[in-house]
C-alpha cells in the first residue's frame, strides 16, 4: 500500500503544472530574483486575487529574464513584470532607441506578432541607469538634471561600476551626449557604491534610478535632461490567450496603470531591502493606500527591524513554519533525484560492469555532466521541458547524482575478488543469482559511500532550482542576497548545511554497519 | 562415476597445452588424486569436469552423461566443489556460507538452518558457537572445514577437491586429512581431489593419476605406483620423498 501511495505521489508531482492547475482557473504571477521584481510580483498576485474569481499561484524569484520571458512563451507563468528597455535589447535584440513611446510601440507590436503578448500600460517608473549625487550636495549647488553637473564635472570624482564605464548607454555615451567629463572615475561595486557616494569617497554614482538605498542613504537622481538613458519602464506582460480568456484581468489591473513613481518604487524597495519588510505585506499597504486615496505607510516607522544580526534567532523562530515548509520541499526534491539516480544509476553501473566495452563511453558522458554549470543545467532543461518547477529541477539534480552512483557501483562490482565470483560460479549461481547473492552485497558499501556523496552534492546544488521556480530552501538564499539580508540568506543556508551533514552522517552510519 | 577421453585444453591457441589427450576415469565411491606439480594441469582437469573451464577437445562424462549436453547449472549444483582459496563469502555467516547451495535450490529457510547445524556437525565444527559468525572470524582450519560442509550441503554424488589443504599449516592440515578420510568412509563419494603433495596423495588416495606437463604419466594403486613406477618421472616423483624419509629417520636415531 506505501508503495502504491508513494508512486501516486511521484506521478502527480511530475505532472506538468498546467495539468495540475485545471482543478479551477488559475493565474499564475512570475517574478524575476531581486526585490523590485517581487514586491511587483505580489501587486499583480494580490490585485488579481481581489479583483477576480481566478486563483492565483506565484512563481517568484525566477533566475533572469530568459526564463521568464521562455516560461511566459510556454505557458507556465501567464503574467509577470518585464522593462522595456529589456524587452527591447535582450529579448529583441533590437538596437537601443531613447524614446519611451516608441519603445514601447517597437515592443508592444513584435511582441503580439511574435509570441501572442500582450503588454499592459506601464506602472509609470522607469528603473534605468541616473546619474546621483548626495542630496544636500545638489542642495548646496542647485544642482536638479545632469546638465546642471556639466560645469563642475572637472572637479568630481565619479563612483562608476565596470559595466558602466563600459556599456555604450554607460559612461562613453554619456560623455557624447552631454560633453561630461568627470575630473576622476573611479571602479566600484554595483553594491558599494551607494555607500561609497553617502560616505563621500565619491561624488556621483551611476545607480539605478529604483534602489532603495537612495532613500536610504539620502541620495538625489539629476534629471536626465537630454533623454540619455535608454527608458527601462515596467509594465506587465500577459499571455494573449489568456487575456482574452480572462479580460477581467485588464480592469483588475488598471490601479497599477502610470501610478507607481520612481519615488514610490524607491521606497518601497527600501522598505523591504533596508527595513526588513515582506514584499507581500509592502504590495499590500501599497494597494490599500491606493483604494482609501492615502499615502501609503510603506518606510515609516519600522526602525526597530534595522538591526540585522541582533535578533537573528528570533528571526528564525518566527519564521519555522516557512522553514519547515521549504525544508521539505528541499528533501522532496533531493529525494525524487536521488531516487531516479538510483533507478538509472544502479542498473548503468551493474551495465557497464557486464558489457566492459560500454564503460568508458558511460562514464566519459556521465563526466561531461558534471562540468555543466548548474545554473545552465537548470535553464537548458527548462528549455528542453519548456516547464518550470520541480520537473527540470528534479532531473538536472539526478543527472548530476548519476556520477557517483555509476561509477561506485561498477568500482564496487570491479572489485569483488575473482577468487569468489569463481566459487559463486562452481556452486552453480545463474548470473542473476551471483549478482544479487554475491556482487552486489559485496559491492554494496562501495556503492553506499557514492550515494552519500551524490546525497551531499544534490542537497547542495538543490538551492539553486529556486531560480526555476521548484522551491527548496533556495528560495531563502536567493531572497536573502537579492535583498542583501543575512539573515534570510542564513535561513535557507543553515538548514540545507544540516541537511547535508545529517543525510551524510546517516548514510555513512548505514555503510559502517554494512562494513561490520 | 566421472570418465574424461582424449580431453585436450590449450589457453594460447594450441601453441601449449595446459591438458594433452588425456583419459582417465574416477570410479563411483573411489577417491582419486591427480598429483603433479603446480602448473601441469590438474587444476584446470578439475575444472573442465564442471565446466569452470570449457574442454578444447574430446568428451568428459558425469554419471554416462556427456557434460556438454547437460544444463551447465545443473552439472554444477550436482558437484560438490572445494576450492583452493576456500572461497567463503565474507558477507554470509558461516550458517549461511555452507547452506547456499541449498538456497540455489530453493530450499526454505528453516530446513536450511537444521540442515547447517547438521552439516557443521558432520565437519565437526560447533555450530551453536559459530553459525552466526562470519568467516573472518574463524582459522584457516576453521574456514576450510566450512568449505567442505558447503560443498557437501546438497548431498552430491561427485566431489572434487582442489589442492584444499595447500595453504594450511602442517597440523591443520593432518587433521583435515583424516577428516576427509572419515568422510570418505562415511559417505562414500566419488572423489577427485588434486594435490602436489605426494604424502597427502598417499594418505588419501584409493588410486593416484600422476600428470606432468599436461600428460598423464601413470594411474593406479599407491602399491603399483611405488613397485612399478611407468617412468623415469613417477619413479623420481616418489624417490625422492623416500630418500628424504630416509635420511630423516636415520637422523632421529
Amino acid at each position: 500500500m506505501i508503495h502504491r501511495a508513494a508512486l501516486v505521489y511521484i506521478v502527480v508531482l511530475l505532472l506538468p503544472a498546467q495539468l495540475r492547475a485545471q482543478v479551477g482557473d488559475t493565474v499564475v504571477v512570475g517574478s524575476k530574483n531581486f526585490t523590485e521584481q517581487e514586491i511587483l510580483g505580489e501587486l499583480l498576485a494580490q490585485l488579481l486575487q481581489e479583483y477576480t474569481d481566478l486563483k492565483v499561484q506565484r512563481r517568484f524569484g525566477l533566475g533572469g529574464t530568459g526564463i521568464c520571458h521562455s516560461a511566459l512563451v510556454a505557458g507556465e507563468l501567464d503574467i509577470y513584470v518585464e522593462y522595456t528597455g529589456t524587452a527591447l535589447l535582450d529579448i529583441l535584440k533590437r538596437q537601443p532607441e531613447n524614446h519611451p513611446d516608441e519603445v514601447f510601440r517597437i515592443i508592444a507590436d513584435e511582441y503580439r506578432q511574435r509570441f501572442d503578448l500582450l503588454w499592459l500600460p506601464p506602472v509609470g517608473f522607469n528603473n534605468t541607469y541616473t546619474i546621483t549625487v548626495r542630496a544636500d550636495l545638489a542642495e548646496e549647488r542647485g544642482w536638479q538634471s545632469i546638465s546642471d553637473l556639466v560645469e563642475s564635472a572637472a572637479d568630481l570624482t565619479a563612483g562608476f561600476t565596470s559595466e558602466f564605464m563600459a556599456r555604450p548607454d554607460g559612461y562613453p555615451g554619456l560623455r557624447r551626449a552631454y560633453g561630461i567629463e568627470f575630473g576622476d572615475t573611479a571602479d566600484v561595486d554595483p553594491g558599494l557604491m551607494y555607500a561609497a557616494l553617502a560616505g563621500g569617497q565619491v561624488d556621483a554614482i551611476c545607480a539605478f534610478s529604483t534602489d532603495g538605498r537612495i532613500v536610504a542613504y539620502k541620495l538625489r537622481v539629476l534629471r536626465d535632461d537630454r533623454a540619455f538613458f535608454p527608458p527601462y519602464d515596467a509594465a506587465p506582460v500577459i499571455r494573449g490567450s489568456f487575456l482574452r480568456q480572462h479580460p477581467e484581468i485588464q480592469t483588475a489591473l488598471t490601479p497599477l496603470a502610470g501610478t507607481i513613481s520612481d519615488e514610490i518604487m524607491q521606497q518601497m524597495n527600501y522598505a523591504v531591502d533596508e527595513l526588513s519588510r515582506g514584499p507581500a505585506v509592502v504590495a499590500r499597504e501599497w494597494i490599500e493606500a491606493r483604494a482609501t486615496r492615502s499615502t501609503p505607510v510603506l518606510a515609516q516607522g519600522r526602525a526597530d527591524r534595522l538591526a540585522p544580526s541582533s535578533n537573528i534567532l528570533s528571526f528564525a523562530a518566527r519564521r519555522r513554519g516557512q522553514v519547515l515548509v521549504k525544508t521539505l520541499e528541499h528533501l522532496r526534491l533531493t529525494g525524487l533525484a536521488m531516487l531516479i539516480a538510483l533507478v538509472v544509476g544502479v542498473p548503468a553501473g551493474i551495465g557497464i560492469h557486464r558489457f566492459a566495452r560500454a564503460s568508458a563511453p558511460v562514464l566519459a558522458a556521465t563526466e561531461i555532466v558534471q562540468t555543466i554549470p548548474s545554473l545552465a543545467m537548470l535553464a537548458f532543461l527548462f528549455a528542453i521541458y519548456g516547464l518550470l518547477g520541480p520537473v527540470p529541477a528534479v532531473t538536472a539534480l539526478a543527472l548530476y547524482a548519476l556520477l557517483p552512483i555509476i561509477l561506485n557501483t561498477y568500482t564496487g562490482l570491479k572489485e569483488v575478488s575473482p577468487e569468489l565470483i569463481e566459487a559463486a560460479n562452481g556452486l552453480g549461481m545463474s548470473g542473476r543469482q551471483r549478482l544479487m547473492m554475491v556482487e552486489l552485497p559485496l559491492a554494496l558499501p562501495v556503492m553506499i559511500a557514492g550515494i552519500r556523496t551524490a546525497t551531499v552534492w544534490t542537497v547542495g546544488i538543490a538551492t539553486l532550482s529556486t531560480y526555476i521556480g521548484a522551491g527548496g530552501l533556495g528560495d531563502f538564499i536567493s531572497r536573502g542576497l537579492a535583498r542583501n539580508d543575512a539573515r534570510l540568506t542564513l535561513l535557507g543556508a543553515v538548514p540545507a548545511a544540516a541537511l547535508a551533514v545529517l543525510l551524510s552522517l546517516a548514510i555513512r552510519h548505514l555503510e559502517r554497519r554494512l562494513r561490520s | 562415476m566421472i570418465r574424461l577421453s582424449h580431453v585436450c585444453k590449450s589457453f594460447d591457441g594450441g601453441r601449449t597445452h595446459a591438458v594433452r589427450d588425456l583419459t582417465l576415469d574416477v570410479q563411483t565411491g573411489e577417491t582419486l588424486v591427480l598429483l603433479g606439480s603446480s602448473g601441469c594441469g590438474k587444476t584446470t582437469t578439475l575444472k573442465m569436469i564442471n565446466r569452470l573451464v570449457e574442454a578444447d577437445a574430446g568428451l568428459i562424462e558425469v554419471g554416462n552423461q556427456n557434460i556438454r549436453e547437460m544444463n551447465v547449472l545443473e552439472l554444477r549444483r550436482s558437484i560438490g566443489y572445494v576450492f583452493q582459496g576456500i572461497g567463503l563469502f565474507p558477507h554470509m555467516t558461516i550458517a549461511e556460507n555452507a547452506t547456499v547451495a541449498l538456497r540455489l535450490n530453493g530450499v526454505g529457510r528453516a530446513e536450511r538452518r537444521r540442515k547447517a547445524t547438521e552439516l557443521l556437525e558432520l565437519v565437526q565444527l560447533d555450530p551453536d558457537a559459530l553459525s552466526h559468525r562470519y568467516p573472518r572470524h574463524l582459522s584457516g582450519g576453521q574456514q576450510q572445514r566450512v568449505g567442505v560442509a558447503r560443498a557437501l550441503a546438497t548431498n552430491p554424488h561427485y566431489l572434487l577437491m582442489d589442492e584444499p589443504f595447500g595453504a594450511l599449516d602442517a597440523l591443520t592440515r593432518d587433521s583435515l586429512q583424516q577428516e576427509v578420510l572419515r568422510l570418505k568412509q562415511q559417505l562414500k563419494k566419488t572423489i577427485l581431489f588434486v594435490t602436489h603433495d605426494v604424502f597427502e596423495a598417499l594418505t588419501l588416495a584409493d588410486r593416484i593419476a600422476v600428470i606432468h606437463e599436461g600428460r598423464l604419466h601413470q594411474v593406479g594403486t599407491r602399491q603399483e605406483l611405488l613397485r612399478k613406477p611407468a617412468t623415469q618421472f613417477v619413479k623420481n616423483l616418489f624417490g625422492k620423498p623416500r630418500s628424504q624419509l630416509a635420511a630423516f629417520s636415520e637422523h632421529l636415531r
